[in-house]
């Protein structure tokens, strides 16, 4: 065997043990999520449904504020709550990045083993949930089948490596500042509010749009109801300035895991 | 081989904070070797560094060989799982065959009637012994062990063993405060004292010297309540 050949053979099967172990830590992940509690992996599935089915209730309170014409009324929470579902999602690896895993006792698991598996078994979860969910709710509205799945399917993986991003980025902050996880509690709130979770820019007045549209969760949520409704054209949705933020937010969060590795977990 | 080059590292966290420097050490592939250190908070903290879980606040960790993960530790198990499901994890992480390895595993670990039971609900000794078995049943070049006590006290030789069968296959390095264990299993070691860390080929002045700083460490953390209960008495009264 040449030279070559063997230095191939080598990089294939350490990419084999890469593939073992993110496969491994995924999986585990997905066996464990909300294992403390009593009913366990039902509340990962009844979450999002309980904000979907709150919004819904709450449209008589903001009668004023239901969805433009085209669109259905379950069909728009749903392409408002599941971006957004993702987004924080992929938020919360900040306290991955920022504590010390029992896993990382494995001499072959590595941090950021720990954040990507962490990230796919949520992501998998709420991204087969949300089709589920969605061809269920579009056929019982007659709003079956989406525009365009690809922008659908662009502005859920979007939010979901966005929300990576900023994790990470917001990591290096939360380590040595352990009280942030209150403010990033509320900055979440706010995040919600303003993301088009419940609202669509049609709804709000023009001269407040150059400060929402600052907001690429606004764009992407945006995004995935233009791509669903047929009727509806968002005049905001802007995919160029989404995928920037994207870019942006992952090298500033990779620039801040690299920083950190040498500083002691919490 | 796994060496450790000028590392330094600090316990945090602790009342009594420990600090390491200049930790100089090679382990060549096969030898049986000893980390040996007083049970305060110092051991814990160089396994983790030479299994990499937490890097050193300086210095550098150079490995070539295999090595396993602390055991017998459990703390990653899922203990809302199976002792099957938790042995599949493992086989997933290292790519090997699964039925062959929890077979091996259950076997080892003489869990066979256990074998579908939650851990939570399973006796102590069964989930050490099933740890142990965890990673004695993987070919490692190095096997990192922090217990050698396995299982109930007339399992305890059997399980010795089957560690020295371990230690005759591939390298060991044994952390631990009992010098014992270190002496039956290990050749070289090396003593992680805060005043200069020292590595010996001669196992006997190797525990010596472990026994002369747990002593110091025991007079320094008397010394210290006593100060504390001084403090607490006359902020009283």
């Amino acid at each position: 065997m040449g030279d070559l050949q063997l230095a191939y053979a080598q990089v294939l099967k350490k990419w084999k043990a890469q593939g073992n172990t993110l496969k491994a830590l995924t999986i585990h992940q997905l066996q464990g999520q909300m294992s403390t509690y009593r009913y366990g992996f039902a509340w990962v599935l009844l979450e999002p449904l309980i904000f979907i089915a709150a919004f819904r209730m709450m449209r008589k309170f903001f009668g004023a504020m239901a969805q433009p014409s085209g669109m259905t009324p379950l069909m728009f929470y749903v392409l408002g709550v599941f971006p957004i579902f993702m987004f924080f999602d992929g938020l919360r690896t900040y306290a991955v990045a920022a504590s010390r895993s029992k896993l990382l006792d494995f001499p072959t698991v590595s941090p950021l083993d720990l954040m990507i598996a962490k990230n796919v078994a949520s992501f998998s979860v709420y991204f087969i949930l949300f089709w589920v969910l969605a061809v269920t709710v579009s056929n019982f509205e007659s709003a079956w089948p989406p525009e365009n799945v690809l922008k659908i399917m662009f502005a859920l993986l979007a939010c979901w490596i966005l929300g990576q991003g900023v994790g990470l980025a917001v990591s290096g902050a939360y380590l040595f500042f352990p009280p942030l996880k209150q403010f990033i509690g509320y900055t979440n709130f706010v995040v919600r509010m303003i993301s088009g979770m419940f609202f669509c820019i049609t709804m709000i007045p023009v001269t407040v749009w150059p400060y929402l549209t600052w907001n690429p969760l606004l764009h992407l949520t945006e995004i995935a109801r233009d791509a669903w409704f047929e009727s509806y054209v968002s005049p905001i949705a802007n995919p160029g300035f989404v995928l920037e933020c994207v870019l942006g937010t992952t090298l500033l969060g990779l620039l801040v895991e690299r920083s950190i590795r040498r500083v002691p977990k919490i | 081989m796994i060496e450790l080059k000028n590392v330094a590292v600090r316990t945090r966290k602790t009342i009594n904070p420990v600090s390491l420097t200049g930790i100089n050490v090679r382990i060549e592939d096969r030898e049986r070797f000893a980390l040996l250190a007083p049970s305060n908070g110092t051991l814990n903290l160089a396994v983790a560094v030479v299994c990499k879980s937490n890097a050193p606040d300086a210095g550098r960790v150079i490995q070539t060989s295999s090595l396993s993960w602390p055991i017998p530790s459990s703390a990653f198990l899922h203990k809302h799982q199976t002792f099957v499901a938790n042995a599949r994890f493992v086989a997933r992480l290292y790519g090997v065959d699964q039925t062959s390895y929890i077979d091996r595993v259950v076997d080892m670990a003489r869990i066979t009637d256990l074998a579908e039971e939650r851990i939570s609900h399973c006796p102590k000794k069964a989930v050490s012994r099933f740890a142990f078995a965890l990673g004695a049943c993987l070919p490692f070049d190095f096997y990192l062990l922090t217990n050698t006590s396995i299982g109930e006290k007339e399992e305890r030789e059997t399980y010795a063993e089957m560690i020295a069968e371990l230690g005759r296959r591939s390298g060991l390095i044994v952390a631990t405060s009992n010098p014992k264990s270190a002496k039956s299993l290990c050749d070289r070691a090396l003593v992680l004292d805060p005043a200069g860390s020292v590595t010996y080929d001669d196992m006997d002045a190797a525990v010596e010297h472990l026994e002369r700083i747990s002593k110091r460490v025991d007079e320094s953390s008397d010394d210290m309540l006593a100060e504390e209960e001084e403090r607490v008495f006359e902020d009283f009264f």
